[in-house]
């Protein structure tokens, strides 16, 4: 297939050679907490990156751009369509963007050992948005300046919109720029579909009003150049109120609790729920063995397991599930949604007592989940009880964990004495 | 295709409010070679990118008896059939003369496949056929200014504007630019600003002297040096133009 200039005469694909490695050094420096085998998490996780992909695209574009500026007395005229010459400048720089962006997509799926689910439409369609934006926005450097400064001005322009606003306190600005969707996912959170669309609406409204705005500066233009210059500004500016009335009153995170009709849950004497690509049979049969253990050693644990990190509903035992957790870190996560008996008007001696409450608690759950005693994270602690709990009868030790389990969850009961 | 006539009268032009660069000049523009003579600051410039449409004027504008607005954003037939040569010759930046070339023929609205075929024949036509694949950045002056004449005739443009083509060139090639004007305005209008009258005036050519931003002459080679001694007629034509300018 041709081109009106040969794809070898593109700056985005030298762009890319550093564009790459740089990708994977990010990917290196922002390693999450946890990784999750879910498509829409390694989507979000990946827009991080994007930093890297949105200057290539944007510096790209500058070049081009620039190439048609300095022949900008001629361009008035071309007998070529305006739309199709922005798109010829526009087109190769926006695809080196989204090829850099689906490396760094290959980066995150690799280190989550691959990924489950539905692809997510609509974090996908954010960041083809972005690219439009920064894409747009090198164009309109490209048509503005000369390149000396037109391409330092693209690049730094990018970084400095996509990071610069991820530490801003007014959260609208962050979803306008879209870093935000990074830290929208949990096995049970979502990306917030108003902090997508703030994005996605924002960045191509502006990226067709920056397109206007280099059209004008390239003489490529329709219309008259004071019509498609307000026009240009008005959908940059229009494409902000939008973009942050949409966003009003999110928040710092872009993320929504996930629909828990999507659960898949295993009934039993233990039922456990969990999302589609966290569901495995024999994680379910584990999780019901290791509960319905406790419960039977007098752990008055609820009997509904769910993949959720809200605590405080006392019918759910909350289970934070990554596939590809060992057993002992299955134990660890269900005991860990004991709540962790921080009073504040607790004092002295009071605090320690709650402490060691906790701490034995923990470990006893644990070990008794996993079927050893004694193995639990905090078994050694010198706040806890363990080693002489355990050498209690079954239902003296049932007995004193059911006493610690209501003073780690009313800060009105006092611990129980040391076993 | 031949072209008809391109007829443009320019009541009035200016940058600036109340400066007015050109004022009542009609140009007529048919085959072959108008020479477009003036002092520096005498608007010839100005008159082919008003013709050319890199900027609009108040008066009238017609090509082949067709009627047009005279605004900067001409009618795309127009654009189509006019080439214009500014006084200095940009080349895309990081391209090779036949991309750059073929680049220009499809923003001129031609496919890119016969883009490409034609970028090679105006490459030929205007002797550049060896330095196709050298980066039109590299070419020398002169190779430049025939690198822009082949964009103009990549899209057989009818009408060329070509503004000062032979200044600052050494002569071999000035010749060389002449001898392809030679054998691209048998079928073409090529109005030429120019100071040169040495080289780019011959017998057949069509004469406008422009001066203040007024037409003081225009006629034929004959008329232009009548009256007018010499021993050549290099000589006639320098003395009839300082004839011409000197009364100012």
């Amino acid at each position: 297939m041709r081109f009106p200039i040969p794809l070898r005469r593109r700056a985005v694909w030298w762009m890319l050679i550093p564009a790459v490695p740089l990708i994977v050094i990010v990917a290196q420096l922002s390693q999450p907490v946890l990784y999750l085998d879910w498509w829409t998490w390694i989507f979000a996780h990946s827009i991080l990156l994007i930093l890297v992909p949105a200057a290539a695209a944007s510096t790209g574009a500058a070049l081009d751009a620039s190439r048609l500026r300095v022949r900008r007395q001629e361009n008035a005229l071309t007998v070529r369509a305006p739309a199709w010459i922005l798109l010829d400048a526009f087109w190769p720089n926006y695809v080196g963007g989204i090829l850099a962006q689906a490396v760094a997509v290959a980066v995150v799926t690799f280190a989550a050992s691959g990924g489950r689910g539905a692809p997510p439409w609509g974090l996908i369609g954010a960041m083809l948005a972005i690219l439009v934006l920064h894409t747009a926005l090198g164009l309109a450097f490209g048509s503005v300046l000369r390149p000396v400064f037109a391409i330092p001005a693209a690049m730094v322009a990018s970084y400095v919109w996509l990071g610069f606003t991820g530490v801003v306190d007014w959260y609208e600005l962050r979803h306008l720029a879209g870093l935000v969707l990074e830290t929208c996912c949990l096995y049970d959170r979502q990306p917030a579909a108003a902090s997508i669309a703030s994005v996605s609406i924002f960045s191509l409204l502006a990226g067709a009003g920056l397109m206007l705005i280099a059209s004008v500066a390239l003489r490529i233009r329709v219309v008259s150049p004071v019509t498609a210059a307000a026009a240009g500004v008005m959908l940059v500016s229009g494409g902000s109120v939008a973009g942050l009335l949409i966003a009003q009153g999110l928040g710092p995170s872009g993320s929504e609790p996930r629909d828990e009709r999507e659960l898949v849950c295993t009934e039993g004497a233990v039922t456990v729920c969990l999302y589609p690509e966290q569901f495995d049979p024999t994680v379910v049969a584990s999780v019901q063995t290791m509960v319905q253990r406790a419960r039977d050693a007098g752990a008055p644990l609820a009997p509904r397991v769910v993949a959720t990190h809200e605590v405080g509903d006392p019918h759910v035992l909350p289970f934070g599930y990554v596939p590809g957790m060992t057993e002992r870190e299955i134990a660890n996560s269900l005991a860990s949604a004991l709540p962790d008996g921080s009073c504040a008007s607790d004092e002295g001696d009071l605090i320690l007592a709650r402490d060691s409450a906790y701490y034995t608690t923990y470990s006893w759950l644990e070990g008794t989940m996993l079927g050893t005693p004694g193995v639990g994270e905090y078994a050694d602690y010198s706040e806890s009880y363990l080693p002489a709990l355990l050498e209690r009868s079954p239902g003296e030790q049932a007995e004193w964990i059911a006493a610690a389990l209501a003073s780690l969850g009313d800060c009105d009961v006092l611990p129980p004495e040391a076993p | 295709m031949t072209p008809g006539v391109l007829e443009a009268t320019i009541a009035d032009f200016g940058y600036r409010r109340g400066r007015a660069c050109l004022v009542d000049v009609a140009v007529e523009l048919s085959v072959g070679r108008t020479v477009l003579l003036g002092p520096n600051g005498a608007g010839k410039t100005t008159l082919l990118k008003a013709l050319a449409g890199a900027v609009g004027y108040r008066g009238s504008l017609s090509l082949d008896d067709v009627a047009m607005s005279p605004r900067a954003r001409r009618s795309a037939a127009y654009r189509g059939v006019v080439g214009w040569l500014p006084q200095r010759v940009i080349p895309f930046p990081g391209l090779t003369a036949f991309e750059h070339v073929a680049y220009v023929g499809w923003l001129k609205g031609m496919r890119i496949a016969d883009a490409r075929t034609e970028a090679d024949r105006a490459l030929a036509t205007v002797g550049l056929t060896a330095e196709r694949s050298t980066r039109a950045g590299a070419l020398s002056g002169g190779q430049t200014r025939r690198l822009g004449i082949a964009g103009v005739l990549v899209h057989d443009a009818r009408y060329l504007l070509l503004d000062e083509p032979t200044a600052g060139l050494d002569p071999r090639e000035r010749d060389r630019l002449v001898d392809v004007l030679r054998s691209i305005e048998a079928d073409r209008a090529v109005l030429v600003s120019t100071h040169d009258t040495d080289t780019l005036i011959d017998q057949e050519s069509r004469v406008h002297v422009l001066v203040g931003g007024r037409t003081r002459f225009v006629g034929s080679h004959s008329s232009f040096v009548s009256g007018v001694e010499g021993v050549s007629d290099g000589v006639r034509l320098r003395q009839a133009y300082a004839t011409m300018v000197r009364e100012d």
